[in-house]
This record gives C-alpha cells, sequence and structure tokens, in this order.
C-alpha cells in the first residue's frame, strides 16, 4: 500500500477490572491503510483491547496516541478524537426509535459536521454503498441482522473516520447473513480504510488482513502478516488455538 | 370496511364511557341516600333534652372550637361518650340530619341559622356554655393588639358595634343597620390579612361569593379606624391559630373564645361580643325534602354558585399544571443524577455528594404523606414570609411530584441498552448530547405511562390544598355545600369534573403513546 505513516501507536497499556489485570504492558503501532484483525480466546482481553483504543473502556496505564494526541491525556478532548475513531458493535446499537437515514444523519448534523442538506445526500450515498437504499425511511426493527450491521457501518461511515473499530462485527449474525457483512468490510478494505476487526471469521483474517494479531495471557503473543500468522505460527498457544479453530 | 369498524368501535367506546359516568353518579347518589335513612331512624330513639343526657352519646363538634373543647371533658368517660369532630360546623350539622351523630355543640348563632333551614333540628333550651369572642394577634405584635383594643373600645363608645351585630342578629333589626367605612378613610398604614373559616353564620359566610358577616364587618372597622386594608382568607378552623403565629394573616377572627390553652400559644385583644355553646338536636321532624330538581336550582342557580365551580376549577388546573411542569423538570435532573452515579464506574465526589442527596430527597418526599408536606411549605417553610398560597401549593406538590417523576424517568433509562449510550459516545457525542439525542427520547417514551399515572395522581391529590386556605375545585364544592346543607349534588358534580379530566388526561396519553409505539415499528 501506501508509505507506512503511523496513525495510533499504544505504548505500556495497562488496563484493570478492579484489582484484575486484563491488559499487561501492550505495546504496537497501526499505520494509515493497514486492516488489522484481532483473533484469541475468548476472555482473553481483545475485545478490552479494542474498546481501549476510543476510551469505551478506560486504561489505567499507558500512551494511546492517535495522530499526533495522546487519548490518555486528561487535556485531550476525547469526544472530538471519537469522531474519527468509527466503531461497529456486535449488537449494531442502532438507534430503534430513528429511520435507517435519520440513524445516518444524526451524529454529522447535531455535531455539526456537516449541514441537513450535505449529511442527507452523505447518507444516500452511504445507504448506495451497503445496499439498502430502499431501507431509508424504514425503522431498525424491521431489518435483518446483516441489514442491521451494514446501516450500522453506514452509520459510523458517515463521519468520515479515520480508522474503524469492529468488535465481533458478525458473532451476533444468522450464518447466512455473514456474508454480505463481510463483503461490505472487504470493500472498504480494499478503498484503503484503516480497520481493527476482533473477529472470529479466520477466513476474513486471511483474506482480507494485512496483519493478525493473536492476544492470550494479556499480551500479544504473535503479530505477523496472513500467510506466515495461519501457516507458519511461532506461538505455541497459538498453534493450539488454530488446531481447535480450523 | 375499515373505516366503518373503527366509527364503530369509537362509538362503543363513547358509549361506555357515558354508562361509566351514569354509574358512578348512581353509586354516589345509592350511598349517601341508603345511609341517611337508616340511620335517621336510630337516631329517634336516643333524645337528648338536656346536657345532663350528653353522655354516653356521639356528640359532634367543630374541630378546635370551644364547643370541641368543652365536649372534650366527656371523652373517654364511663359512659362512652364519643366526639366527632368535623371541619366544618356545616359539616357537623350534616351529620346530624343524617343520624351519624346524636347532637352537635355550636356557638348560638350559626345554631339559629341552621335550624332556621333545617325545620328537623331544634335547639334546646339549656346552654351548654357561656363564653366571649375575642380577636387573636400574634405574641410579639403587642403594638396591634393594643391598637386594636384602641380601635374597638372607640367601636363600642359610639355604637357602631353594636349596630353591626343587630344588623345580623334579632328578627326586627337584621339587614337594617349595614356597615359601611366612612367616606374619606385612608388606607396608608398597608394591609391587615384577616384569617377566618367562612362557614361559620351569622359571624362568616359566603353572601354571592363574598365573605361577609358580623365578624367581617367587625373587621373592617376595625381595619378602618386603623387606616389599613381588609384582607379576608378563608382557611380550615383549626389553621386559624397557626396563621396567625406564623404571619400569614395579621389576626384571626371566626368566632374565636378566650382559652387557656390558645393563651399559650397566642394573644387575644378585649372581647367583642358574648355569645353562647348550645346543643342541636334531631327532634325528629320530617324535612321538607327537596326534590332533584330543587336541589340542583338551589346549588347551581341561586345566587349563582355555580360560579364557585370554574373558579375553583381554574386554581386545581393551575395547580396541577405548574406542578406538573415543575416536577418533570426537577425530576428529570435527579434521574439523570441517579443515572449517571448508577451507570458511572468513576465516580466523582461531586456526582457521589449529588446522588446521596437525590437519594435522601426522593426517600423524604416518597415516604411522607402529601398533606403533611403541604403544611409543611406553608406553616413552616414559609412562616416567616408572606407568600401566594398557590404559590406554596405549586412548590409543595412539584417537590413532591419531581421525586415520582424521578423514579419513573430512571427506570425508563435503565431499561435502555448501556450499547445504545456506548454507541453514542463512539460517534463523538459527549455525556449530555448522548442522553439528549439517544437515550432521553427512548427513555421518556418508556416512561410515560407511569408519568401519566403520576399527573393524574397529583391532579387528584391537588384537592388538599383547600387546607392552606386556596378555593380549589372541592373547596368550591365544599362552600356550595355549607350554604345548601345538600351534599348531594355539589360533591357528585365535583366527583364529575375531576372524572372527566381525568378521562381526557387518559386518553390523550394513550393517544400519544400509540403514535411514539408507532415509529419503533
Amino acid at each position: 500500500m501506501q508509505d507506512k505513516e503511523v496513525l495510533i501507536e499504544i505504548k505500556d497499556l495497562c488496563k484493570f477490572y478492579g484489582d484484575h489485570l486484563v491488559l499487561d504492558h501492550i505495546n504496537t503501532t497501526i499505520c494509515r491503510g493497514e486492516v488489522i484483525a484481532i483473533v484469541g480466546p475468548s476472555g482473553c482481553g481483545k475485545s478490552t483491547f479494542l474498546r481501549s483504543m476510543n476510551l469505551l473502556e478506560k486504561p489505567e496505564s499507558g500512551a494511546i496516541i492517535f495522530e499526533g494526541i495522546n487519548l490518555l491525556d486528561k487535556k485531550t478532548n476525547i469526544n472530538l478524537v471519537r469522531e474519527k475513531i468509527g466503531m461497529v458493535f456486535q449488537q449494531f446499537n442502532l438507534f430503534p426509535n430513528m429511520t435507517v437515514k435519520e440513524n445516518i444523519m444524526l451524529a454529522p448534523v447535531k455535531l455539526k459536521v456537516m449541514g441537513k442538506d450535505e449529511a442527507s445526500k452523505k447518507a444516500d450515498e452511504l445507504l448506495e454503498r451497503v445496499g439498502l437504499s430502499d431501507k431509508a425511511d424504514a425503522y431498525p426493527g424491521n431489518l435483518s441482522g446483516g441489514q442491521k450491521q451494514r446501516i450500522a457501518i453506514a452509520r459510523t461511515m458517515a463521519m468520515n473516520p479515520d480508522v474503524i473499530l469492529f468488535d465481533e462485527p458478525t458473532s451476533a449474525l444468522d450464518p447466512e447473513m455473514v456474508g454480505e457483512v463481510l463483503e461490505i468490510m472487504k470493500e472498504l478494505a480494499r478503498e484503503g480504510m484503516t480497520m481493527i476487526v476482533v473477529t472470529h471469521e479466520m477466513g476474513f483474517a486471511r483474506e482480507v488482513a494485512t496483519r493478525v494479531l493473536f492476544i492470550d495471557e494479556k499480551n500479544i503473543q504473535e503479530d505477523s502478516e496472513p500467510k506466515e500468522f495461519f501457516e507458519n505460527p511461532k506461538n505455541a498457544r497459538l498453534q493450539e488455538f488454530l488446531s481447535k479453530v480450523r | 370496511m375499515k373505516v366503518n369498524h373503527s366509527l364503530w368501535k369509537a362509538g362503543m367506546k363513547k358509549l361506555r364511557c357515558y354508562f361509566m359516568c351514569i354509574a358512578v353518579i348512581m353509586l354516589f347518589v345509592v350511598t349517601i341516600t341508603g345511609c341517611g335513612k337508616q340511620e335517621s331512624e336510630s337516631a329517634k330513639t336516643l333524645a337528648i333534652t338536656c346536657v345532663d343526657d350528653l353522655e354516653g352519646k356521639n356528640i359532634g363538634v367543630q374541630i378546635g372550637t370551644t364547643g370541641d373543647i368543652y365536649a372534650s371533658d366527656y371523652e373517654g368517660d364511663e359512659a362512652g361518650t364519643k366526639i366527632t369532630r368535623f371541619n366544618k360546623g356545616t359539616d357537623a350539622v350534616q351529620a346530624l340530619k343524617q343520624g351519624k351523630v346524636d347532637c352537635v355543640i355550636i356557638d348560638e348563632q350559626p345554631a339559629l341559622t341552621f335550624i332556621n333551614k333545617n325545620s328537623e333540628l331544634s335547639i334546646l333550651e339549656e346552654e351548654f356554655a357561656l363564653e366571649e369572642y375575642a380577636i387573636c394577634v400574634a405574641k410579639e405584635k403587642k403594638e396591634l393588639t393594643s391598637a386594636i383594643n384602641k380601635a374597638l373600645q372607640k367601636l363600642k363608645e359610639n355604637g357602631t358595634l353594636a349596630q353591626i351585630i343587630s344588623n345580623y342578629i334579632g328578627d326586627d333589626t337584621k339587614g337594617k343597620t349595614p356597615y359601611k367605612s366612612l367616606e374619606g378613610t385612608t388606607r396608608e398604614n398597608g394591609t391587615l390579612t384577616m384569617a377566618t373559616n367562612v362557614a361559620f353564620p351569622p359571624y362568616e359566610y359566603y353572601e354571592n361569593g363574598v365573605a361577609t358577616g358580623i365578624d367581617v364587618d367587625m373587621a373592617q372597622a376595625v381595619a378602618d379606624e386603623l387606616g389599613m386594608e381588609l384582607v379576608v382568607s378563608d382557611m380550615e378552623f383549626d389553621s386559624i391559630i397557626i396563621a396567625v403565629q406564623s404571619g400569614k394573616a395579621d389576626i384571626g377572627v371566626a368566632g374565636m373564645t378566650v382559652t387557656e390553652d390558645r393563651l399559650k400559644n397566642i394573644d387575644f385583644t378585649e372581647s367583642y361580643t358574648t355569645a353562647k355553646q348550645v346543643i342541636i338536636v334531631n327532634n325528629g321532624g320530617e324535612s321538607e325534602g327537596l326534590s332533584l330538581k330543587e336541589k340542583f336550582y338551589q346549588t347551581f342557580v341561586e345566587q349563582g354558585r355555580w360560579k364557585y365551580i370554574p373558579l375553583g376549577l381554574f386554581n386545581t388546573v393551575i395547580i396541577t399544571l405548574c406542578a406538573g411542569i415543575f416536577g418533570i423538570i426537577l425530576g428529570f435532573v435527579f434521574a439523570i443524577i441517579r443515572v449517571a452515579h448508577d451507570r458511572n464506574e468513576h465516580r466523582t465526589a461531586v456526582i457521589k455528594t449529588l446522588n446521596t442527596i437525590a437519594k435522601i430527597y426522593l426517600t423524604v418526599f416518597r415516604g411522607t404523606p402529601m398533606m403533611v408536606q403541604l403544611l409543611i411549605m406553608y406553616y413552616v417553610v414559609f412562616a416567616s414570609v408572606k407568600v401566594n398560597p398557590l404559590i406554596a401549593a405549586v412548590l409543595a406538590f412539584g417537590l413532591n411530584s419531581a421525586a415520582y417523576v424521578a423514579e419513573a424517568v430512571r427506570a425508563g433509562i435503565m431499561s435502555i441498552e448501556i450499547g445504545q449510550f456506548e454507541a453514542g459516545r463512539s460517534l463523538g457525542f459527549n455525556y449530555a448530547q448522548t442522553m439528549r439525542y439517544i437515550i432521553l427520547p427512548q427513555a421518556v417514551k418508556n416512561a410515560l405511562p407511569a408519568m401519566c399515572n403520576e399527573f393524574i395522581a397529583l391532579l387528584k391529590e391537588s384537592s388538599i390544598v383547600g387546607y392552606i386556605g386556596l378555593m380549589d375545585l372541592t373547596k368550591a364544592g365544599d362552600i356550595i355545600r355549607s350554604n345548601t346543607y345538600e351534599a348531594l349534588i355539589p360533591l357528585c358534580s365535583v366527583a364529575v369534573v375531576y372524572l372527566l379530566i381525568v378521562m381526557v388526561l387518559t386518553t390523550g396519553v394513550s393517544h400519544l403513546e400509540r403514535r411514539l409505539m408507532k415509529d419503533a415499528r
């Protein structure tokens, strides 16, 4: 891809739940245009790690430097930073009292990122991209799981983020709907969007990701390109993990 | 087909409402008339002819009056004498008519008015006690007491006082010498607020919607002497002394007798007239039964009494609306404080303190009766400040309502998935924006039924504002009742008006709910 411009730098990140340490001095760097897949056994802290990157979970120590700004600095206005870090949830979290189009337009309009007309145009574009133009006036309650997740992606795209965090985006979907969501994500990746994806979809990690991280025992155990990651795993626990999921 | 169906449904609904109203009215009629007849027959067997017969009987009195104080000596004696205390003299008389009490001990003049209007009642020849009426003034206001004493002295000497009394008492002199303020009377010395209970003819009663009577005229004459503007404040009898003590009123004038207990709390002026406590009994005679039509005429048309109803309704609506809005605003604030605390791992000291305050507030306001809160607001919180009772009522009801709204809204917010909040925050909204644009619109929808119930409860609970001297819908019915000695029509009309408002409210909210539901589909 393009030359490597650092987008996110994570230094010595530690996170506790009460007295229980869940992330132990994590260090990594994410460059613009990368598609990072994060895999690992359940309960290993991979979701916590992802949610730390926009401070939905607040780490106790370390630094998260996004576009040169340390998110853990008390002076940082986290709300402004979050406008540039999109997030897609396992449970979609669409606003049930608003139509699909209102869901997409709410943040750009209320946060004054764009005017109403511009936001409306943008929403139409995004709906077309996720193939749901006909659902603009529907309410989320009338959509299938796959449709909901495609709208959730469109909603986060409306803010023109520099990176999108995906927290197990296909785990709550019926198997036949996983494909349509992964298709949208692949397209985003092709367009050069920086993405960090916590997933159980090994196929996606292998085909689309530029890097795969394996998290276990409170830290990153393996960090390599997909071919290397799947065909020549070095970490013993990763070897065991891969033998189970395959 | 569909249109016809919904029309038919709407028609049925209207019919059902109509039948419901009728059923309620019938229920009232049956209960009231039924009870009345049954008990008056048993009353005939228990004749009282002199003071000695009082032992073992059920004696009706007006609460806090000298009749109450004297009769209380009988209470708990071996003969099992029972004292039933009423808020108004007229209520006691009504109970006597219906046989709920055996006799009523009350001041002579009101007693005469009562038996004039009710032929089945009579006064025993033997009087119960003699007493002197005086004006009560707060202990701190010695200057006012002596000024009133001087004025009374003058009014006695020049015969004004005698004229006022004879204008109301005595068949030959009645209405011949009405009191009029002298021309050129100045009122540069401010207002003189008189606390009274306007249900005690001929000392104080309503005529064409205006408080009048011996006490009112006498107080007017005193105010004229003092160069002050008289303001009459109508309240329950047992609130008068508290009102004067706390400065809500300057003087209390309500056929009040000087007693030991009262002197502990309050000063009295010289007496302005003497009176007797007498015993009214039911003589078993037939009352001239009025037809429903005549009762209706008496209640609404005579003296334009219907005017009390819209006047009272106005106050009821104002109190409910203002307190409702106030309660919703404050309730939201408390709900958000509670949620901010419960849904946040990193609690700052400020949030913790606010949450503790909110918790105490909710416990206190939901754990004490509304009536007590209202009285505390008016007679304790605003003890030393002159405040419009309407404002005190709006505040008291608003604060109470806020506690219930807060819990409804909190439950509404807590029922929203945490993911909604996270979605809002991850898009770049701050806490307040997430609440406003995402959480509250959904929470309000969830809380709407509970909030509607609270509003209806508020409307009905406002019926106690009579205790701080406000005329609301309930009090309006009471005033009419104390004028006509007839309970059925005033009480039922008031009940129907409340019922209609509640039905309109309920319909409105279910419409709103249905509309919000449609959005979610």
